[in-house]
């Protein structure tokens, strides 16, 4: 779960980390647009809150000098799609002045277990850009957690005191775990005159993690769902609704983005991306080929099972039941499916007018032509 | 040879007792895998399709003293104890089927294994097969034949979609290993590589990546700087998934311009692994890497 950069900011002031002084105004709370936003001194910068990352080139962070200009800088935001997210909240924020931009971060790795703490001197939306200030990496093991020659480390390579940038640091290895954060991004970390400001940041969040403290942000999030994703979280499938007309449905997460990538290579625009999981019992299939179904947007469907120790005849048997039940006139469904009992299973799909294929690439053309 | 597993290796099976602990026992049984024991605190003295059962894994592992794998089916929520319980028992291979264990409490978990010198597989993982010899895991075994290209990789599905083609390619597997699609696994892909390395009946791998993480870019780090030993040639899922969008797998999520497909595709290359672009040139570039 990404989390808003007013939730990120809130975890980082519970851990004593500076930011700049903010106020956030919710799509319900547009009409006392000014009256919230004098409450913060300007000049001020307008920032659009989304799930994701982007939002500074495509303009939705916007600086603003008078109350008049963020009062229309933030109507123009709330309630702006962009990238398939709806703009719910602004946060308006005081213009700090800027010495120097560097880039902090911690995340969560496997190879080996541990944490990395990323320190760049220059702060930035590319990566190029903080390649140009050099990038340190250190490995944190969990054992030990962050020791104070990490610290030393990464204040030297930033060119700041140990013990101005000890309290940050600590401050985000805390929230790494109390919050149960699987990335945690200060970017950038000004240099102001009074000190460090953390003015931009980015928060992922382990939404498995059953963390009391996440309860809260988990069901903003869940309360944001679409009609589609909460079923899908129902059924425990995973749905990522996309911009093209084709559902690919699958079970097992890499080989349906696997579906997807080979759709989108030979010419077809993926519409939803739906993995039923690894089990594919034929009710969790038919469940899913339902749910895409019920997609107005999507015209076309492509079932990848490969099944294994599944029964595949049951697996038809579920598809043509999904078709009989939600099925519309002029929505292609083609299925390829692979495993036990796979031969019957192709029967009764050509029984009811599908198609089957034996292999990916024969579904794939099918599907796209 | 092979690696992790095979004829050699006597597994006993955390939380047998439970729907996909009974099924995957049945199915490892029928493989030829030798189960010794399982264990479901509660329910010794019980038996799953003739396997013995016990409340602890300390019991069990007294009882049969050669067990020497673990196979973990428990609920997400207890299956870091069970990973403990594992490790605490003297048990070196552990094999971690669960799907949705908090991050944070596998990364201290699997931690604590390598302390011990425990190797986890997973979390979220299919298993590992070494085909015809043994199979510790949940993949349909039809789809693995015997051979000498050794796979690895963070998914299920698409695993043994990978291994059949290679079959009907002409290849077969030495030993096939799903490192999990969660964002901390045990194993790394290197780790993985250099056991490939050390294994005589391993002649190319087939590293199956996707986008999220920094797997795929640690082993290309990794492949550049110690030597190439033996030819891998790769593919990464997920070339139009879109960022910040969690694609089913935990682990499966670029964000920002960490874990994209470019990064890893671009990683790969630049360190001497050739990417297939689609599913079916993989058997086309082994047969190229294996002739050079």
């Amino acid at each position: 779960m990404i989390l808003y950069e007013f939730e990120a900011k809130r975890i980082l002031e519970g851990v004593g980390i500076p930011t700049e002084a903010s106020v956030l105004v919710s799509e319900g709370d547009a009409d006392r647009l000014r009256e919230l936003a004098s409450r913060v001194p300007g000049p001020y910068v307008v920032k659009a809150q989304l799930r994701q990352w982007g939002r500074g080139k495509a303009g939705l962070v916007r600086f603003a000098d008078t109350l008049d200009e963020v009062e229309r800088v933030a109507r123009g935001m709330l309630g702006l799609e962009w990238g398939g997210e709806r703009v719910r909240y602004v946060l308006v924020s005081e213009r700090v002045r800027v010495l120097r931009e560097l880039y902090l971060s911690m995340m969560v790795v496997g190879s080996p277990p541990g944490v990395l703490l990323l320190a760049s001197g220059a702060g930035g939306v590319e990566v190029e850009e903080r390649a140009r200030g050099g990038l340190l990496v250190i490995r944190i093991d969990p054992f030990e957690g962050l020791r104070d020659y990490m610290v030393r480390r990464a204040a030297k390579h930033l060119g700041l005191q140990a013990d101005q940038l000890a309290p940050l640091l600590k401050g985000m290895y805390r929230a790494l775990w109390e919050y149960s954060l699987l990335l945690l991004e200060l970017n950038p970390l000004a240099v102001t005159d009074r000190g460090l400001v953390a003015i931009d940041r980015k928060a992922v969040a382990d939404e498995d993690s059953g963390n009391p403290k996440l309860s809260e942000l988990l069901s903003r999030y869940e309360g944001e769902l679409g009609d589609l994703q909460r079923e899908a979280r129902r059924w425990g499938f995973a749905a990522v609704p996309l911009e093209g007309e084709i559902a690919v449905v699958g079970n097992g997460a890499g080989l349906t983005m696997a579906a997807l990538d080979a759709v989108a290579d030979a010419g077809g625009r993926p519409g939803l991306f739906l993995d039923l999981g690894g089990g594919a019992s034929a009710d969790r299939v038919k469940a899913a080929l339902k749910l895409a179904l019920s997609q107005p947007r999507i015209r076309r469907v492509l079932v990848n099972v490969l099944g294994g120790i599944t029964r595949c005849d049951e697996v038809a048997r579920g598809l043509v039941e999904a078709l009989r039940e939600a099925g519309r006139p002029g929505v292609k469904v083609v299925v390829r499916l692979s495993g036990f009992m796979e031969e019957e299973g192709r029967r009764i799909l050509e029984e009811a007018g599908l198609k089957p294929c034996g292999t990916l690439e024969e579904a794939v053309a099918e599907v796209v032509s | 040879m092979a690696i992790l597993v095979d004829e050699r290796t006597r597994v006993l099976v955390q939380g047998i007792t439970g729907r996909q602990g009974q099924l995957h026992t049945e199915q490892m049984l029928k493989y030829g895998t030798r189960v010794v024991a399982g264990v479901s605190p509660g329910k010794g003295g019980s038996s799953v399709h003739g396997v013995p059962v016990y409340d602890s894994v300390e019991e069990a592992v007294r009882e049969h003293p050669d067990a020497n794998a673990s196979i973990i089916f428990v609920p997400a929520r207890y299956a870091p104890d069970a990973i403990y319980e594992a490790v605490d028992a003297g048990l070196r291979l552990i094999v971690v089927v669960t799907e949705g264990i908090p991050v944070h409490e596998a990364l201290l978990a699997v931690r604590y294994a390598s302390s011990r010198g425990a190797v986890v597989v997973g979390p979220n993982t299919p298993g590992v097969i070494t085909p015809g010899r043994c199979k510790l895991g949940i993949m349909p075994a039809d789809y693995f034949k015997p051979g000498r290209i050794g796979i690895v990789s963070r998914s299920g599905t698409l695993t043994y979609e990978v291994a059949m083609r290679l079959a009907q390619a002409g290849f077969g597997v030495s030993t096939a290993v799903g490192i999990g699609g969660d964002p901390v696994t045990g194993l790394s892909f290197w780790d993985v590589y250099e056991m490939f390395l050390g294994d005589p009946e391993t002649d190319a791998v087939v590293l199956v990546g996707e986008i999220g993480g920094v797997k795929e870019e640690e082993f290309a780090r990794l492949y550049a700087e110690r030597g190439r030993g033996k030819p891998v040639v790769a593919y990464v899922a997920g070339r139009c998934a879109p960022p910040g969008r969690r694609m089913g797998h935990a682990g499966a999520v670029a964000f920002g311009a960490t874990g994209t497909y470019e990064g890893k595709v671009r990683a790969l290359e630049e360190a001497g692994v050739r990417v297939a672009r689609r599913l079916s040139e993989l058997p086309e570039l082994l047969r190229e890497a294996l002739a050079r």
